[in-house]
């Protein structure tokens, strides 16, 4: 009876997952939850993977849960090239099911707890990008230039919003190489009446002084509040500090992750290749080899960053390591 | 670094409280000798019937000098309108060779330090630091018969610094509080939880005759008091002696031991093939991570700054390259040259004050400033017993002064030798300033290392406010 409230309340999530087999991939469970949409994030599609299998695996007891979780946060993080973010997904899921199972004597009623919870805790997480998008509003005003970064799902959420409620702006939006994601930023806000500039990223230190704010994205917020981000956000952010100009982050609070580098080669997903020298010519011959070698993460410390704008509000960078301790040391 | 050990003990286990019995036997030789001498000292100002300033001044007898030299100087001005302030014969009812003889007693035996009389300290003192307690350094003989053994070695220990380190302070005084409370009998007519506490007290009061006490032991103490006072009455003294030298051995391991132990497991990713780690004097916990990270197998070499008078560092780097490390020794004047070389520095403290401010060494400031301008990252280490609720805005306001002699101390080995300042108590308009801790503002700390986490300075008060100790 337990088994099949079980299945009534994650039927919703487990939807579109793969079909119900003894053995789960979590891996390819996570690919097709980004897959199947595109304003899905990595850590809330770590998530719902994670209850997915919650659902279907049957740990009969406390710890027998904590390991197949731990197993499949190993393997997640292990079977994903770039897992910072998803892997703070990871570790709230994991915080939040430990705390769970110490509060439940029972373990059944836990477990259904969890499950149904888990449905919640996504729920919740999804929406955060709405919420900031409410939050961050106040920061725009008309007549606004602003410069953004690369592609953010929460930034350019933030800048539709403010669309909407007739706020008129402009905006400057960098190419990013390697990736190029700054046009789908540039085709999604022209396509809602937005207008857009698309600059090289080469071109920042060139517009600067016209840009009146600056907001980014994150990859993931680290303890310190230094933000984790597509490559080039460090040298836009040095040079909004020298031309005093505000920088905003947008991120949802389920990126924070535990983590506290102090350069990008503390990153887990460091590229060994970015820093090795080569003389030979054919090299930089082939222009998509240099792209390829190229780092796609950097870190940009927290004295550059003015504010953090996420779901529980507007943090400083101090804000966000409080936010963090107490989410973890209780 | 406040961490550090006994820099003349060649092993381990003389950090620890429990200092070894030869040691120990040594110190209370000492102690008699000195008591002696105080004793002479005292009988010869009896004769005299002039007992007002004493070798070793009370607080009254500070008092009463502080009247007579005012009323000296008044005499000297209405009288020759001397320009110098600071005559050193000492007031007219004390004779001044009884006052330079007990100085040079006090000088020869050596034991814990020199201590002048009563004016000298006064005049002596540099008039920014004068709010501070000068090292006093008391002899045991003026202990009341309350105070434990335990407390009179530990005290001597602490105010010769072979006991030395705010972690090492703090578990020798637990440990030293352990048997305090296995001799503690409860007296007819109170209960433990009451009465154990003033037991204490007395103990700590005399612990702080030594050095003021560190701020791992103000948390350490502020503990142990609460957990007495939640004894219960009805349980016997035996057991409730039992349960709280229990309990002090859990806080030592958790909070010291295992919180060490986290520390170094957190910090050794912080070092990678190729870095050069720059630290300076010593700090156990420094001192196991590079041992740890070099066990690891990673190859790095370690820069150690050091400074007088403490020489701490000798001791560290001594270790490190015993164990197999690259090491290079510099002092602190050397500084700016070995910077450029660093990776990362890694800083042990004294304590972490609440708005951030690292409160170590004397010279931590200087090594994390010059970091900052060469963009080093600076790395604290320490455990989270040395977080303080307080705000300190600068190092003047509360600090501690060391010996003034310890400057005009040019031998850098166990006997001392006097330099070209060996008369500087009668040298006018000289002061000499031995000041121990400076405080080193959190813009130069990038991280601070802590059994709970990495952490921003900033966010020591949260770690203290989620962790309410007491």
């Amino acid at each position: 009876m337990i088994m099949a409230g079980l299945a009534q309340s994650t039927a919703a999530l487990s939807a579109d997952a793969t079909a119900a087999d003894s053995s789960f991939d979590i891996v390819s469970t996570y690919r097709q939850f980004l897959k199947g949409d595109p304003a899905m994030t990595m850590p809330v599609a770590a998530i719902e993977a994670l209850v997915v299998l919650l659902s279907k695996s049957g740990p009969s007891t406390a710890s027998e849960l904590i390991d197949i979780l731990a197993k499949a946060v190993q393997e997640l993080k292990s079977g994903i090239k770039n897992s910072i973010s998803l892997s703070a997904g990871c570790d709230m899921f994991q915080r939040f099911v430990l705390r769970n199972i110490q509060e439940y004597g029972d373990w059944e009623a836990c477990k259904q707890h969890l499950v149904k919870n888990g449905g919640l805790f996504l729920q919740r997480a999804k929406e955060s990008r709405f919420k900031i998008a409410e939050l961050g509003l106040p920061f725009l005003r008309d007549d606004d230039t602003i410069l953004i970064h690369s592609h953010s799902r929460a930034v350019t959420e933030l800048l539709l919003l403010a669309a909407r409620r007739h706020i008129r702006f402009s905006v400057f939006v960098t190419e990013s190489r390697p990736t190029g994601e700054g046009l789908v930023t540039a085709k999604i806000l022209r396509q809602n009446g937005i207008p857009v500039r698309v600059i090289a990223d080469g071109a920042v230190g060139y517009v600067i002084q016209k840009v009146d704010k600056i907001f980014i994205g994150a990859e993931g917020v680290a303890e310190s509040g230094g933000i984790i981000n597509r490559i080039g956000t460090y040298q836009i952010a040095v040079l909004a500090k020298d031309a005093n100009k505000p920088v905003y982050v947008v991120a949802e609070s389920h990126k924070f992750v535990r983590l506290f580098p102090l350069s990008p080669f503390d990153l887990p997903d460091e590229n060994p290749d970015a820093t090795s020298f080569s003389t030979e010519q054919d090299q930089d011959d082939e222009y998509d080899e240099v792209l390829l070698n190229s780092p796609l993460l950097d870190f940009t410390s927290d004295n550059l960053i003015t504010a953090l704008i996420t779901d529980i509000g507007v943090l400083t960078s101090n804000g966000v390591s409080e936010e963090l301790i107490k989410m973890w040391y209780d | 670094m406040p961490d550090a050990g006994a820099p003349t003990s060649a092993s381990k286990g003389s950090n620890k409280p429990a200092a070894p019995a030869k040691e120990h036997a040594s110190e209370s030789q000492d102690a008699k000798a000195a008591r002696k001498a105080e004793k002479a000292a005292r009988r010869a100002q009896k004769v005299t019937e002039q007992g007002k300033a004493t070798a070793k001044p009370s607080p009254e007898a500070i008092a009463l000098a502080r009247a007579q030299k005012r009323q000296q100087q008044q005499q000297q001005q209405q009288g020759n309108g001397s320009q110098i302030k600071h005559v050193r014969t000492g007031s007219s009812s004390v004779p001044s060779g009884a006052t330079t003889g007990a100085n040079a007693s006090s000088l020869s035996d050596g034991n814990f330090g020199i201590s002048g009389s009563g004016e000298d300290l006064l005049d002596k003192r540099v008039s920014l630091f004068k709010h501070l307690d000068s090292t006093k350094r008391s002899g045991t003989a003026d202990a009341s018969k309350d105070i434990h053994p335990a407390i009179l070695a530990l005290t001597l220990q602490i105010a010769s610094y072979t006991v030395i380190g705010s972690s090492a302070r703090c578990m020798a005084t637990l440990q030293a509080f352990q048997a305090v409370i296995r001799d503690y009998r409860t007296p007819a007519g109170t209960t433990l939880s009451r009465n154990l506490t003033n037991h204490l007290s007395k103990q700590i009061d005399f612990l702080k005759t030594a050095r003021p006490l560190s701020v791992t032991m103000g948390n350490a103490i502020r503990w142990l008091k609460q957990e007495i006072s939640i004894v219960s009455i009805d349980v016997s003294d035996q057991h409730a002696r039992d349960t709280l030298i229990e309990k002090i051995d859990t806080f030592i391991r958790d909070k010291i031991e295992v919180a060490d132990r986290v520390i170094v497991q957190t910090a050794v990713p912080q070092i990678s093939d190729g870095d050069v780690a720059l630290t300076f004097a010593r700090s156990l916990v420094i001192e196991q991570i590079f041992l740890e990270a070099h066990a690891c197998g990673i190859q790095f070499s370690v820069v150690v700054v050091d400074s007088r008078p403490f020489y701490e560092g000798k001791e560290l780097v001594r270790r490190l390259s015993n164990a197999g490390l690259k090491c290079e020794y510099v002092l602190i004047s050397g500084l700016s040259y070995v910077m450029s070389d660093a990776t990362t520095v890694f800083l042990g403290a004294h304590a972490v004050m609440s708005n951030g401010q690292l409160y170590s060494r004397v010279g931590t400031a200087l090594v994390a400033m010059s970091a900052k301008r060469k963009n080093v990252p600076v790395i604290v280490c320490c455990e989270s017993l040395k977080f303080s609720k307080e705000v300190q805005l600068d190092s003047v306001t509360f600090n501690e002064l060391g010996s003034p002699d310890d400057l005009v101390n040019i031998s850098s080995g166990s006997t001392p030798i006097s330099g070209p300042l060996k008369d500087w108590r009668t040298l006018p308009n000289l002061k000499l300033l031995n000041i121990l801790f400076d405080l080193t503002p959190p813009e130069y700390i990038k991280k601070i290392v802590t059994e709970v986490g990495s952490l921003p300075a900033s966010s020591v008060p949260v770690i203290l406010r989620e962790y309410d100790r007491i």
